[in-house]
């Protein structure tokens, strides 16, 4: 018989396997990084097509097969639709999602990872943040968590505000990051400090960061 | 279909896919638009109770 989970998660990645089916790759609340197959997703009109999109974020019931899980159903809570407007705030999603493909692993307990990239999706999406700040907080955070960060040293530059920042978002849990905002000029700093640590810490070169650095 | 679309920008980040993911929304989007227009034209005798062919709405008891 089969035994049947159910996973919170969000679709990190999604890619198509021979003519009708997706593997799809998802962080989860309790199994960190897994990938699934999603047989006849690609079927039109097949009800696990748009759940197994990219950003689509809520329950997951899947079944282990002998080697992987396979998707058999999902509740999608939150499909990030205002990312699919604006091609800019897609890539900045997508950005994230790759930061987080980079980092997280199977069985690792990835909740905080996952907060962080639901929380900064979300600051995305509203037009209250502005996107190089909410890719600053997400960049830090995450290296934060991965335990990563350095610290600001003095020769780092920092004016006070940029200082501050910084440390608010190293104290702070992710569902509470997204409650500030800051000068113009505070945001520079924090973009060249940002970049500084992501050239320091990643051994890998994103993909949609590329284009985002050439649209910007 | 524009969900298959999406999904292939999401792979390649290919502004064109981008762009052929717009085009088959609101192509999808004018086709739902031309389909209410038929629903509301079939929809039946206008009274002063409201629309007949809803059950219940309007009715006074």
């Amino acid at each position: 018989m089969q035994e049947f989970v159910v996973f919170t998660g969000i679709v990190l990645k999604s890619e198509p396997i021979g003519e009708y089916d997706r593997r799809v790759v998802l962080l989860t609340k309790e199994r960190g990084k897994i990938s699934a197959f999603a047989r006849g997703s690609r079927r039109p009109g097949n009800r696990l097509m748009a759940p197994t999109n990219p950003f689509s974020f809520g329950q997951f019931r899947l079944f282990a097969g002998r080697s992987s899980y396979n998707l058999s159903e999902a509740e999608i809570s939150n499909y990030f639709e205002a990312l699919r407007d604006d091609f800019i705030g897609a890539y900045y999603g997508m950005y994230f999602l790759e930061i987080c493909d980079y980092y997280t692993r199977e069985n690792n307990d990835e909740t905080g990872m996952l907060k962080l990239l639901y929380q900064s999706l979300r600051a995305l999406s509203s037009a209250r943040f502005e996107d190089r700040l909410v890719r600053c907080v997400f960049e830090l955070k995450a290296i934060m968590l991965n335990g990563e960060f350095p610290g600001v040293s003095g020769s780092d530059l920092l004016g006070e505000s940029a200082a501050y920042t910084v440390t608010y978002i190293m104290n702070t849990p992710a569902e509470k990051l997204f409650s500030f905002d800051v000068k113009p000029q505070v945001l520079e700093e924090l973009g060249h400090f940002c970049r500084k640590i992501c050239q320091r810490t990643f051994d890998k070169e994103f993909k949609s960061l590329e284009i985002l650095e050439n649209i910007e | 279909m524009y969900e298959d679309e999406w999904n292939r920008f999401m792979q390649t980040g290919q502004i064109s896919d981008y762009l052929a993911y717009k085009e088959q929304l609101d192509t999808k989007n004018e086709e739902h638009r031309s389909g209410e227009t038929h629903e509301y034209g079939y929809a039946g005798v206008r009274s002063l109770y409201g629309d007949c062919t809803k059950v219940g709405t309007n009715r006074r008891i």
